[in-house]
């Protein structure tokens, strides 16, 4: 595992309490601007197919070899990447989850958001729209 | 066989085959084929399915694209060819189940799966993650695409089952059953019956034409037997015409041959009818059962080789060549006796008569045989059985004769000739006053007369001198009848020597006499010591006699025991007489059996007699003898000589030597006493006879005692000799064998200590309170424990309550006696079965002994009994419990 990787980790590990400290929500045409940090992370498990809306929910991630990655497993699943593919690669399996979907960087989640209603993904090092932030309660 | 053969099945057989064909080809051979075409087909696509996933799952790894999975599971998991798709996902090492399609599989489901060959797997590599795809085919989608592609088959299958099935039918009923109507009209014209036309109402071309040419064939027929018909019935009306008269000649004939053939079988002697060749020509039934040749048999045979033994033969043959020559024959209407042969070859006795008729130019002999052979035989028989019967009638020892209603002999046995003194040929014929010139004729013919005349009379007695001596017979007389139809009667009279029964009749008068005065006389032994024992008894109980108890209780002892003494000499002889006495030898030492004996004064009073004893050849000698009898043989012998000699000696010799394996002793008791004249020496070894009664008077005695004597030694083999002479004296004298001892007797025990009596735990069983308190008063200076019990149950109830060192046990006694008690006992579970029981009876015989014995006693004690012997008793029962203890 790279040096920054394991830095990323060891330092979310240490500062995890919610999303809001680390990463900022987004997303578009979702039926609602606030979220738990809770309910978020139901999403990003896979729990959750369809928005109130009736937009499909559609979760968006960086590579799985990138940082952001690695902060949304560990927050999500309280785990690591692979276990993150893992648990996303059975729910796919099985029919009980829409695959997401993986970009290059965040700049390019951004796109896919603003172009993709029920789309929601989590920037670390970019700045967020502000027509896209997601609101953690 | 014969179906096979069938019209039908030759048309519809191919069919049924081809429709047997069509269903294993449709139900069983195609479906098997498209059944592995589709599971190679199912097994293609499952690994192109497989190989997808995979790819798929790699690039979404590697490449992080995703997009295409939700579409390649979702299309997976709809196919109907699959039973579930799985996912496996390795990890360090380990394979783990991530995911499957339906959820519900696992390992174990994985595991159990994995050798079926529709388990198709698929490795992926997503770079962080690899593993394997694995899916599983169904085995149901198989079995519904085979039926969805097979039920058209089948349906076709069946309707060409039913088209067969139905065409069968149609067989039957349009080829089969007209053609077996065609069959039977034919057997009809076979069988001849003509007149039934044939009828043709068939739908079949074919068959209308058989049954027109059948029809032709049957009206041809027809019209042929009419004309058979006539003719044959003028030829039988012309056959049965002569039939008639031949029949009624045949029938004359036949009823004469039957009028001979009748006579001749029914003839009671054999006939045989011969030709002038000897051939036989007839042969009757009678002549069939005599000869064992059967009618068929015997005709055409030679009458020489089939019945004349050979004996005859030549005779024969010469008598026939005598009466073919001259025509006389000497035994031609003749009947003489002969004999004939069997078929077995046994010559027997016949009567035979011939006569000869010529027929024509032919000369027939006629032979009538008669089997005489039983009735000689009777003959035979009678004469034998009357031998027998005057045989048996000569050899009785009755003088017997008869004689018919004149009163004349008609038989006369050899007894009564031998004792009548007159012989048979004197006798018969004659009447008894013709033949005796004695008293007693007259009367016997009057008695003779009085009983023909239906009297009865009772035996007389008559005295006949026979062999120089009087004799008594007894003579009887009565009337015998044989026959029914001509009735015979004799008086027969008989007569038996009753001299021998008058003679034991007189012998058994005496002896109830001499048993009378043996009863007057035991009587009188009896009555004198019980007077004393009674009256001694009163007096002890008068207060003032106390300084006379001492001589008052040992008369009464004296006379206790000369009465006790006196009933076992009566039982002695009585068994004796009845042959029960026995002898039960053990080893005796000669030398101190003679040692042991004393002087014998059943007196009160010592008389001026001495007793001296020799004895030799007998030191060191033991023998196998009944020590008890020999004593008892002697003790009678000391005990008479001591008694019949007022003064003077009794002298005891004893002679002894070894005689091959035995010991030879001779006895002897001489005395110098009043003697035996010679008359009574006889009568002394007699059963309760003293010389005269006067000796009993002055000496006393049962006159048992030599009887006994008698008895013991014939029961050992010997015999007493008495020599005496009146006023001097007498000797009595016996010589006995007895069987040498080798071993010697290993000499007796020096321990005489008696064990210690005094404590003896006792329980005395016993229901009458006299012999109770006997029993009290022996025991009490003996120190005994004594308990009492004075019935079965009591001793039972005592038992129950504790153990006892010893039990005597009293055997006459109401409700239980002796014997249940003590098997009662035994069965108790309280009492131990170890303890020595012993019966204490007055039945002193031994076979009631042997019966106390037998039932588990421990001995036998006889009543009564004496403190001296209880004491010893009680002491050689403890020193042998000693014995055994130790």
């Amino acid at each position: 595992m790279e040096y920054k990787t394991l830095l990323a980790i060891l330092l979310l590990g240490l500062s995890m309490v919610s999303l809001g400290q680390s990463g900022t929500p987004i997303g578009k045409d979702l039926g609602t601007t606030k979220m738990s940090d809770e309910a978020l992370q139901s999403v990003f498990r896979g729990n959750k197919s369809i928005w109130n809306n009736q937009n499909p929910v559609t979760v968006v991630l960086t590579s799985s070899n990138s940082k952001g990655f690695e902060l949304t497993a560990q927050w999500a699943l309280d785990s690591d990447g692979f276990e993150f593919q893992k648990h996303w690669l059975s729910l796919v399996f099985q029919g009980r989850a829409n695959a997401p979907v993986f970009l290059k960087d965040e700049s390019e989640v951004v796109t896919y958001v603003q172009e993709h209603p029920g789309a929601i993904g989590i920037l670390y090092d970019t700045a967020a729209p502000a027509e896209l932030v997601i609101e953690v309660k | 066989m014969t179906f096979l053969n069938s019209l039908i099945a030759r048309i519809w057989g191919p069919f049924m085959l081809m429709g047997l064909l069509l269903t294993f080809t449709v139900g069983f051979y195609i479906p098997r084929q498209q059944a592995r075409t589709l599971r190679e087909f199912q097994l293609a696509e499952l690994g192109e399915v497989v190989k997808v996933m995979a790819d798929n799952i790699s690039v979404a790894g590697q490449y992080d694209d995703w997009s295409n999975l939700n579409e390649i599971f979702q299309g997976a998991s709809d196919r109907p060819s699959l039973e579930f798709a799985a996912l496996i996902l390795e990890s360090g090492g380990m394979s783990s189940l991530v995911a499957s399609n339906p959820p519900n599989v696992t390992e174990a489901t994985l595991e159990a799966a994995k050798d079926n060959p529709l388990l198709v797997m698929a490795p992926f590599d997503g770079g962080t993650f690899k593993g394997q795809v694995v899916v599983m085919g169904s085995e149901a989608f198989i079995d519904s695409e085979l039926a969805r592609l097979n039920f058209p088959l089948q349906i076709a299958l069946g309707l060409v089952l039913l088209a067969v099935t139905l065409m069968y039918f149609f067989l039957i009923a349009r080829v089969s059953r007209p053609l077996n109507a065609v069959q039977k009209v034919a057997e009809l014209i076979r069988q001849g019956e003509l007149k039934k036309p044939v009828e043709n109402n068939s739908k079949i071309r074919e068959l209308r034409s058989l049954n027109l040419a059948l029809e032709g064939l049957r009206s041809g027929l027809l019209e042929q037997r009419n004309t058979n018909m006539t003719l044959t019935k003028g030829m039988e009306n012309e056959i049965k015409r002569q039939t008639k008269d031949l029949r009624k000649t045949l029938d004359e004939l036949q009823d004469s041959r039957n009028l001979f053939g009748s006579v001749i079988e029914s003839a009671l002697d054999a006939m045989v009818i011969a030709n002038g060749e000897s051939l036989i020509v007839e042969w009757n039934r009678k002549a069939e059962m005599i000869f064992g040749w059967s009618r068929e048999e015997a005709i055409g045979q030679s009458l020489t080789a089939l019945i004349i033994p050979k004996v005859h033969r030549h005779g024969h043959n010469e008598g026939m060549a005598k009466y073919h020559a001259t025509g006389q024959g000497p035994v031609i209407n003749k009947s003489f006796e002969t004999t004939a042969m069997r078929r077995n070859g046994e010559e027997f006795d016949i009567e035979l008569y011939i006569t000869s008729v010529r027929i024509g130019n032919e000369e027939i002999f006629s032979s009538f045989i008669r089997d005489i052979t039983q009735s000689k035989q009777l003959a035979q028989d009678l004469e034998h059985q009357r031998e027998l019967n005057s045989e048996v009638l000569n050899g009785l020892p009755l003088m017997i004769s008869l004689k018919k209603r004149d009163l004349k002999y008609t038989f006369v046995n050899n007894r009564a000739q031998e004792v009548l003194g007159k012989s048979r040929e004197d006798m018969i014929g004659r009447t008894e006053s013709e033949v005796f010139e004695t008293e007693w004729v007259e009367e016997s013919a009057e008695l003779d007369q009085r009983i023909w005349e239906g009297e009865n009379i009772q035996p007389l007695e008559y005295t006949f001198r026979h062999q120089n001596k009087p004799r008594v017979f007894l003579i009887g007389r009565y009337i015998i009848t044989l026959g029914s139809d001509t009735p015979t009667s004799y008086l027969l009279t008989y007569g038996f020597e009753v001299s021998q029964l008058k003679a034991a009749q007189a012998q058994l008068e005496q002896a109830l006499k001499t048993k009378d005065e043996f009863l007057a006389t035991i009587s009188h032994e009896i009555r004198t010591p019980l007077h004393s024992i009674i009256v001694l008894a009163e007096l002890l109980n008068q207060s003032d006699r106390t300084s006379e108890i001492p001589d008052f209780s040992a008369n009464i002892r004296s006379s206790s025991r000369h009465l006790l003494d006196l009933v076992n000499d009566i039982l002695d002889f009585s068994k004796a007489s009845a042959k029960r006495l026995e002898l039960s030898p053990t080893e005796v030492n000669i030398g101190e059996f003679i040692h042991g004996l004393k002087r014998v004064d059943t007196t009160e009073q010592l008389k001026d007699v001495t007793f001296s004893k020799e004895s030799e050849g007998c030191e060191g000698i033991v023998v196998l003898a009944d020590r008890v009898r020999l004593n008892q043989v002697l003790q009678n012998l000391l005990s008479n000589a001591f008694k019949f000699t007022e003064t003077g000696e009794v002298k005891l010799t004893i002679k002894g030597g070894l005689k091959g394996t035995d010991f030879n002793m001779l006895w002897t008791v001489t005395d110098t006493g009043i003697g035996i004249s010679e008359e009574n020496q006889e009568k002394v070894l007699n059963a309760f006879e003293q010389a005269h009664s006067g000796i009993t008077r002055r000496f006393g005695g049962t006159g048992l005692g030599l009887g006994i004597v008698s008895k013991l030694l014939d029961l050992m083999g010997s015999k007493l000799e008495i020599k005496s002479e009146l006023n001097k004296g007498s000797t009595f004298q016996f010589s006995v064998s007895f069987p040498v001892v080798d071993t010697p007797i290993q000499a007796a025990s020096n321990d005489t200590r008696s064990p210690h009596i005094r404590g003896l735990k006792m329980l005395y069983v016993e229901d009458m309170a006299p012999n109770q308190m006997v029993m009290k008063a022996m025991s009490r200076p003996l120190g005994i424990d004594l308990h009492l019990a004075s019935s079965g149950m009591e001793a039972i109830e005592q038992c129950a309550q504790g153990s006892f060192d010893l039990v005597l046990m009293d055997i006459q006694m109401p409700e239980m006696d002796g014997v249940e008690t003590y098997k009662a006992l035994l069965k108790h579970d309280a009492f131990d079965n170890n303890t020595p029981t012993y019966a204490f009876t007055a039945h002193a015989g031994g076979d009631e002994s042997s019966r106390f014995m037998r039932n588990g006693f421990a001995g036998v004690l006889t009543k009564p009994l004496t403190p001296h012997q209880l004491e010893t008793f009680l002491n050689d029962h403890l020193k042998d419990e000693q014995h055994h203890l130790s």
